[in-house]
């Protein structure tokens, strides 16, 4: 992206004030996340208290059944769920671009293959297809990271196809091909470059939807598995009614760091969409 | 008009058989059921002569071939655990399931479509600014977390609701207590069908606002409230039917998940049941099931659609 | 002027599109409708016409940007309509093209040197070392700094957009440069001064230009030899100066009139007024301009017309009977 684009983006994207503020929340809340070995106070996974206490200055958010401290269990699980949302939408993100790419730049035959493809998997109840998938294979960090990543790539397939297909008719395209250009050349130098701003604020909402996917398997306890900590397993914990009715540490701050995470990052995309839009002028 | 439905369904046939292969092959990819039968008391003898019966010792394609098969004389297979016919199954568990599906789609948009025109007409308000983010909230909201806070507020806290269940044991079954069990379930499922459509509807009506004939009328001087109600509501109709067929996978994906947390008897909760023990037919008939309900949205989608836009030509 | 092979040649060119309908009933559009045209090295033939005349058509097909429905391209007299991309390739340095809208000609994401130097590394027109120079005198040649080599194309205005798709177009070392309305979309002022920047460059480096256009002054000014076209084919083909003084059918006539005019006392001559629009359907059978025609007599719907000489004008052609 070129530099005055980009300070016009950022110039338009500053006018969201609720924009601004997610954006601060998500990168205060995606640093402690990644520093948590360096910022949480004590081991996520040994006990360091005494049972199931209630939040007091030691322990600011208590501790679980076990004893181990509540906050430094959210920030590390934060960590995972982060990195499981993140890794998913990458999967998806590149499968959707290479065969967004294929399909519209080539056409015919190969487009009609993979958009049906593509149709197929979008019209699936894809939550199913996730528990399918996830109950047949070894539950897991990883598994669940490519689960994810490969059900959210027909949205991004769609977008860049439609993309390819508009800049496939510009003239700058149709100069390279008159130039006598590679296809290559076509392809990755002049309409990839000009799929990265929607494609980014796309991946927006499926980092989104992935946070909240692995947060919904991981509580039905197909996703992440303990004790490594993630914000769905950590709610998994808290089905039993004792600890719905009276311990509400123990899961009502992992139910609002999801929300805070995915509406933060929401609000993000949504303002750089309106920001990249080029019928916004000025 | 007919022949456009026929290629519809036509085209939609390849599509339905890959989905089939595609779960099918998922599902036999990484585990059988035997191992989940086979426990200390099952002698190896025992599981071969199991894996014969169900037919389990057949390479994956004919075991696919043969459950096609049969799907295609209408019968669906039995389950690898009750030993019931998986149609019977999914017969018994349908109902409640589109009851809850049904009543918040209805619900949801209920919700939606006044929050999104009032939206779209209010642009770049504060009152806009406010209903655009309440969406956002609404969407960021996990299903299964509204669902605990909803289960801590009204049942154990306020004793208000039952906490599962369609029906209270011994009493239960009239309409009112029915209507009592699906506060919770239903409000967790409309929330997210709000939550994705209002800004949908937002866009859809804005579009239409800014549509040249629009502004003709309002500066012909046509009353504002006019317009939109007459003019642009009517138009905005048609990217909503839409919305509505791009739900369905949508609301049966949150089904699942709501109902096992409500204990709602549905097919979601048979399906998750089917899933952690690998039973096979039920899995598949569920699959087929959803896969034939959402084409045949997508089916209906297009139809409506082509009624309502004179200017779809098919 | 010697008579060697032309630069370009298309014979018998045809484009039909698909006009909407599925199956069988598909209505066809005719955009470009048998036309033959031959460039001749060293000159500009213009095409003038309304907008959908299939006269930019024309230009993508020459370009070999779409595919004709049948008709013959020649560059050089080699085939290359039928050619593979993969030999077609290592000619289109040959033949270059400039289109109407600068604004998307060029890569927003890219600067001016990377628009020009990309090609010409693929082509081994310039090394690595020597490419920046080459971009500084391309740049120099189209009258830009050479400052503008590192800036992106939403920094230029619409003429300098253009200068730099013209510089794009020579950095190959072309012969031939098919220019389509390389000006319409440019203020008035600044269309000369491409225009001019056009006829300087097409001197210097020996040049052939097809120059399309729908404003007959433009293609007046930089053309030696004309042909006018009406709803895919060709009406009327001669050299510019003696098309324009005496036009042989009524629709270049018709175009004449309805252009405006500098010389006051020609504000009063007769005209003949275009009635209707171009681009719906041609009537079937018969002369396609007939329902426009203020000339227009019943034996037009019936005749088979074709391109003949025009009496007493050197190789000039003309598709109606009645105005040569």
């Amino acid at each position: 992206m070129n530099s005055s684009g980009f300070s016009l983006i950022m110039k338009r994207f500053s006018r969201h004030k609720t924009a601004l503020v997610s954006l601060i929340l998500l990168v205060i809340m995606i640093g402690a996340a990644v520093l948590a070995p360096v910022v949480a106070p004590y081991s996520p996974t040994r006990p360091t208290g005494s049972f199931s206490a209630p939040p007091d200055s030691a322990h600011w958010l208590g501790t679980d059944q076990i004893g181990r401290d509540m906050l430094s269990r959210l920030l590390y699980a934060a960590r995972i769920s982060l990195l499981v949302g993140f890794m998913a939408t990458v999967i998806s993100t590149a499968i959707g671009v290479v065969l967004g790419l294929v399909s519209g730049y080539f056409g015919g035959w190969i487009d009609k293959m993979i958009m049906s493809f593509t149709d197929m998997v979008m019209s699936f109840p894809y939550i199913l297809l996730v528990l399918v998938a996830a109950a047949i294979f070894e539950p897991g960090l990883w598994s669940i990271i490519w689960i994810l990543g490969f059900v959210n790539w027909p949205g991004v397939t769609r977008l860049v196809r439609g993309n390819v297909l508009s800049l496939r008719e510009t003239n700058f395209v149709k100069s390279d091909v008159a130039a006598g250009m590679p296809r290559r050349y076509i392809l990755f130098s002049e309409i990839l470059p000009n799929t990265v701003a929607p494609v980014t604020v796309y991946a927006t909402s499926v980092f989104a939807l992935s946070i909240l996917d692995e947060a919904a398997l991981s509580f039905l306890g197909l996703g992440v598995q303990t004790p490594t900590p993630s914000l769905g397993n950590i709610l998994n914990g808290a089905q039993s009614l004792t600890i719905l009715t009276g311990k509400p540490w123990l899961w009502a701050p992992a139910g609002i760091l999801i929300i805070l995470l995915v509406i933060s990052i929401n609000l993000v995309g949504d303002a750089l969409r309106d920001a990249i839009d080029p019928r916004n002028n000025g | 008009m007919w022949k456009y439905i026929l290629k519809k369904i036509l085209l939609a046939i390849p599509v339905l058989l890959g989905i089939t292969i595609i779960d099918y092959a998922i599902m036999s990819l990484a585990g059988s059921p035997l191992e989940m039968m086979g426990g200390p008391r099952m002698t190896e003898a025992g599981i071969a002569l199991k894996a014969e019966q169900l037919g389990l010792n057949q390479p994956v394609w004919m075991q696919y071939l043969s459950w096609l098969n049969e799907m295609l004389h209408g019968n669906l297979g039995t389950s690898f655990k009750s030993y019931r016919p998986v149609s019977e199954l999914i017969g018994e568990n349908i109902g409640p399931t589109l009851l809850l599906m049904g009543a918040s789609l209805v619900v949801g948009l209920l919700i939606a479509a006044p929050a999104g025109i009032y939206s779209a007409i209010h642009r770049y308000k504060k009152r806009d600014y406010a209903v655009v983010t309440g969406s956002f909230f609404a969407s960021s909201v996990p299903g299964f977390f509204l669902a605990m806070l909803l289960v801590y507020i009204f049942n154990v806290r306020l004793g208000w609701l039952p906490s599962g269940g369609m029906k209270t044991a011994g009493i239960g079954g009239g309409f009112w207590d029915v209507a009592r069990h699906m506060i919770m379930p239903v409000t967790v499922l409309a929330v997210s069908v709000a939550g994705s459509n209002i800004r949908y509807i937002r866009s859809a009506v804005l579009e239409i606002l800014e549509t040249d004939y629009l502004r003709t009328a309002a500066s012909k001087g046509v009353g504002r409230r006019a317009v939109i109600y007459k003019h642009a509501l009517r138009n905005a109709l048609l990217p909503i039917v839409t919305v509505i067929g791009m739900q369905i996978p949508m609301l049966f994906g949150g089904a699942v998940i709501v109902e096992q947390i409500f204990s709602w008897p549905g097919l979601g909760l048979i399906t998750m049941n089917a899933i952690t023990g690998r039973d096979y037919p039920v899995i598949m008939g569920v699959c087929l099931l959803s896969a034939v309900v959402v084409l045949a949205a997508n089916l209906l989608t297009d139809i409506v659609y082509a009624l309502v836009d004179p200017t779809i030509k098919y | 002027m010697a008579h060697d092979t032309p630069i370009m040649e298309v014979r018998n060119l045809t484009k039909h599109y698909r006009a909407g309908g599925a199956g069988l009933r598909h209505a066809v559009t005719k955009a470009v409708d048998g036309i033959d045209l031959s460039l001749r090295a060293g000159e500009t033939f213009g095409i003038v016409g309304e907008s959908g005349c299939g006269k930019s058509t024309v230009a993508r097909l020459m370009m070999g940007l779409e595919a004709p429905t049948s008709g013959e391209v020649y560059f050089r007299g080699e085939r290359i309509d039928n050619m593979p991309e993969s030999r077609k390739r290592l000619l289109r340095p040959k033949f270059q093209m400039v289109f109407q809208d600068s604004g998307s000609s060029l890569n927003p994401r890219k600067r001016v040197m990377d628009i020009l130097a990309e090609p010409m590394l693929y082509h081994g027109k310039a090394g690595r070392a020597e490419v920046l120079r080459r971009v500084d005198e391309l740049l120099e040649q189209v009258g830009l700094p050479s400052a503008a080599k590192t800036r992106y194309p939403h920094e230029f205005s619409g003429g300098q957009k253009q200068r730099i798709c013209i510089a794009k177009a020579l950095s190959l070392g072309p012969e031939l440069i098919v220019l389509d309305e390389p000006v319409s979309a440019l203020d008035v002022s600044v269309q000369a001064q491409i225009l001019n920047l056009l006829k300087d460059l097409q001197e210097e480096l020996k040049l052939t230009y097809l120059f399309i256009g729908h404003g007959l002054g433009a293609v007046r000014y930089v053309s030696s030899r004309i042909a006018v076209m009406y709803m895919g084919k060709i009406v009327e083909t001669g050299g510019a100066d003696e098309l324009f003084r005496h036009p042989a059918h009524p629709y270049t006539q018709a175009l004449l009139d309805a252009a405006p005019v500098a010389d006051y006392s020609l504000r009063n001559r007769p005209r003949i007024a275009l009635r209707g629009e171009a681009g719906g359907m041609a009537p079937a059978g018969g002369c396609p301009f007939r329902d426009r025609c203020p000339h227009a007599r019943p034996v037009c719907a019936e005749m088979t017309v074709s391109l003949e000489p025009v009496p007493g004008g050197e190789g000039r052609l003309s598709a109606c009977p009645f105005g040569r």
